[in-house]
């Protein structure tokens, strides 16, 4: 199910050959049929077409978001856990101070000083995500640190740049890839919301939470114009945090 | 001249049972019957209605967004419109105007209290005048671009004079938004009008509970209602408004009977409102410029007249009006076809023709494509942008299906969905290539505000000339036409106007809105105020 949705993503084209803004005006509102299986939206555009094509940036936003999270959550986490006492502590605490705040609240927020649009719209859910990771890279890499095989890597001498990339970060960073596959589900819904909330990408982008959101006036005259959108969300975000957890569950199966 | 249309999709007449005693009120014996229901007024009860906006203080004088419109139970004006280009008395009983069109006097009842107790005379009227005019108070109404002066003749007449001459003045104080406001409160506690208002109307400003509603109360002691409608004070006991910007959720408050008269039925729901039989429905084609995008003609590429006319002729403005509008309002040209000084036999209409378009973008220069398929001159795309308030749903559908429209012109259009407040910043600062807006006034003086070169921002006051027009020979017409007090001459220059219009093609107007009011079947005497057309409550009862 994810893979139809990276191909969706990736190539729109294969299937969805259509334009996602070409519009019909005679035929706004119309119900699916064979030719628009997912009827028209409000424009007289392909519901269908307007979903898969939709995908690329619902994706873009989400996989964009935990990108920044991670790399950035990884980068203080690591400089939080190994670095001396008051570095540390103050890391910590501007963390706990953003995950103080709601991930979404602290979205828009950021979203209200900087505009909106697709760009920085993944830059907010990005920011917004990073204090949760700062703390379990933290975690992973105290623990890690005290751990034998470290102080051997030390005892054999090895430069501590080389002990960090080599062996702290690659173990520390293992179970937050989980995190990160489940928190994709989590990213996209959060893109989504804030493209339904109008701070998203900008008409006439095809963005699922964009297309809810307009499509939710015409609930009563159009069902199929919001149900569609709707429905890729609930099923993607389903699908990766399924495939989240299984990973997951393989991972402390073997250990 | 046009008289204001009324379209009546009434479902048939509900005549009102009536039970048991009628409690009349004190001065019933004036009460003019209602003429649909066929039933005898009765008093009391609280009217509920749904409205679209909330306004963001109680200032008349000063605001003049959507949301002054439930200002009006409150305060009376000093004529009324009878929407025929006549008026009738009201808060004055008799007026003259100069030939020229500067100076109007009025003389004014002497039986009017406030609801603060101050009575209502000459001296009242002047504050009203003197706060208006004053820029310190940053009126945005039309009356306050006029620069009016007033001059008190004796108790109870007052002459006003304006610093240039306005043949349709009359019209503009006699919209809620020159609502006469007590002088005390002007005077003494001017800061009080952000959250609550005092006047002479036929309700008291009771409380307002902001993002939800405001509600108001009868006065008791009114008997000054504006000829035509009945005697004494109203029927009903209390009115309260409830804001709902989200038009589906108004659309429901009429359907599950929260509301009893909704205001601003969305045009999507107007099919499904007519065919309804438990509801009755009347709309208002509203007069005045309508919704029209404003070509900023400051900037590239709308400083050349040649681009303006090729979107003009370029925009199917039948097909995005009828996709946007499910039908529902009709296209227009510069003037609405409800507005007085319409020209019925305008012969410069505006033609769609795609060709002619894509002819004029090749003489202007817009000769090669890019790869993806937009007009380029110079190395530069053809392209523009549009800010629209961001809950705005018919301003994104239509704008949509205007930038489809223009890109098959190779005229690359981006939206920029922007919070309404920020809208408005916009417009002042010139800050768009395309200004999208609506706006209604019931005269033809709207030409002078939205394209007069003397209402152009010029960094010390906000104009409301949006696409920064300044012609002289338009000039010169809308100057004639504002200073004939003869209504069929005023009527000839405001006709020259129009027909000069899609020649500068400042802007390309697209739809009149209609305002759909749809109310319960036991509401009676429902009315419209045709100054600044809205629903008209002082008359209303409930069976």
């Amino acid at each position: 199910m994810l893979l139809l949705f990276v191909v969706s993503a990736l190539w729109p084209e294969l299937l969805a050959p259509g334009d996602p803004l070409a519009a019909d005006r005679g035929l706004v509102l119309a119900p699916p049929s064979p030719e628009h299986p997912f009827g028209t939206d409000e424009i007289g555009r392909d519901v269908y077409t307007r979903v898969v094509h939709g995908a690329r940036s619902s994706l873009a936003l989400g996989f964009g978001a935990v990108l920044i999270a991670v790399t950035v959550g990884t980068v203080f986490g690591l400089v939080a856990g190994l670095s001396r006492r008051v570095v540390s502590t103050v890391t910590l605490r501007i963390a706990d101070i953003g995950a103080a705040f709601p991930e979404l609240i602290l979205a828009i927020f950021i979203l209200a000083l900087f505009g909106g649009g697709l760009g920085t719209a993944t830059l907010a859910i990005g920011i917004a995500g990073i204090p949760s990771y700062v703390r379990v890279v933290r975690a992973e890499a105290v623990k890690v640190k005290a751990s034998a095989y470290i102080e051997a890597s030390y005892g054999l001498g090895l430069a501590p740049r080389a002990v960090l990339l080599r062996h702290i970060l690659p173990n520390a960073v293992r179970p937050v890839l989980i995190i990160a596959t489940i928190g994709l589900g989590g990213a996209t819904l959060a893109g989504a919301a804030l493209s339904f909330l109008g701070l998203g990408s900008p008409p006439p982008t095809s963005e699922w939470g964009a297309m809810l959101s307009n499509a939710r006036n015409f609930l009563t005259l159009g069902w199929w114009a919001a149900v569609f959108p709707g429905l890729a969300i609930t099923v993607f975000v389903i699908s990766s945090t399924v495939i989240g957890r299984w990973i997951n569950a393989s991972r402390e199966g073997r250990a | 001249m046009t008289s204001v249309q009324f379209v009546r999709r009434l479902s048939a007449a509900v005549a009102a049972v009536l039970a048991g005693t009628l409690v009349l009120t004190a001065c019933s014996g004036g009460a003019a019957p209602d003429a649909e229901s066929g039933g005898e007024p009765v008093s009391g009860g609280e009217l509920t209605v749904a409205v679209r906006s909330e306004p963001p203080q109680l200032n008349p004088l000063v605001d003049q967004t959507g949301g002054a419109h439930v200002l009006s139970p409150v305060v009376d004006s000093l004529v009324w419109d009878n929407g025929d280009g006549t008026y009738a008395p009201w808060l004055a009983t008799e007026w003259e105007v100069s030939d020229d069109a500067t100076e109007y006097t009025f003389t004014l009842r002497e039986d009017v209290t406030f609801h603060d107790g101050t009575p209502f005379d000459a001296e009242a009227v002047k504050t009203n005048i003197d706060y208006v005019a004053d820029p310190a108070n940053k009126s945005t109404g039309s009356v306050a671009k006029l620069g009016p002066s007033a001059e008190v003749v004796d108790d109870y007449t007052v002459t006003i004079t304006l610093d240039s001459p306005e043949s349709t003045f009359l019209t503009l104080i006699a919209a809620p938004y020159f609502g006469i406001v007590s002088p005390v409160q002007l005077t003494e506690d001017p800061d009080s009008l952000a959250s609550s208002v005092i006047g002479t109307g036929p309700f008291v400003f009771d409380s307002w509970v902001k993002g939800q509603s405001l509600t108001y109360t009868r006065n008791d002691d009114y008997n000054w209602g504006p000829e035509g409608t009945h005697a004494g004070a109203a029927y009903l006991d209390s009115m309260k408004y409830l804001f709902l910007p989200e038009d589906q959720t108004r659309y429901n408050a009429l359907v599950t009977g929260e509301a009893d008269v909704v205001d601003y039925i969305a045009p999507e729901y107007a099919e499904q409102v007519a065919a309804d039989q438990d509801h009755d429905s009347e709309e208002f084609l509203l007069p005045g410029v309508g919704y029209t995008l404003y070509l900023n003609t400051r900037q590239a590429p709308f400083d050349d007249v040649t681009v303006r006319q090729a979107l003009l002729h370029g925009l199917d403005r039948e097909g995005i009006v009828e996709a946007a509008t499910f039908g529902a309002y009709p296209v227009q040209e510069y003037l609405a076809t409800t507005t007085p000084d319409y020209k019925e036999d305008l012969e410069n209409t505006i033609t769609f023709d795609v060709d002619e378009a894509g002819r004029l973008l090749d003489e202007a220069g817009w000769t090669e494509t890019d790869a993806e398929g937009f007009r380029v001159k110079d190395g530069e795309r053809l392209a523009t942008t549009i800010p629209y308030a961001d809950d705005d749903q018919l301003a994104q559908r239509t704008l949509e299906q205007v930038q489809i429209d223009a890109k098959a012109l190779g005229f690359d259009v981006e939206l920029q969905p922007v919070p309404a407040s920020d809208f408005s910043q916009r417009l002042y600062n010139g800050d768009y290539g395309i200004m999208a807006s609506f706006q209604s006034e019931a005269t033809g003086m709207q030409l002078w505000r939205l394209y007069g070169g003397d209402n152009v921002s010029d960094g010390s006051s906000i104009g409301s000339n949006a696409s920064f027009l300044a012609d002289p020979e338009l000039d010169g017409i809308l100057a004639k036409a504002r200073s004939s007090a003869d209504p069929t001459q005023r009527a000839e220059y405001y006709g020259q106007a129009q027909e000069l219009l899609p020649e500068l093609a400042p802007s390309v107007p697209l739809f009149s809105r209609a305002r759909l009011v749809s109310w319960q079947s036991n509401v009676n005497g429902l009315s419209w105020d045709n100054a600044w057309p809205q629903p008209y409550l002082f008359d209303v009862w409930k069976s």
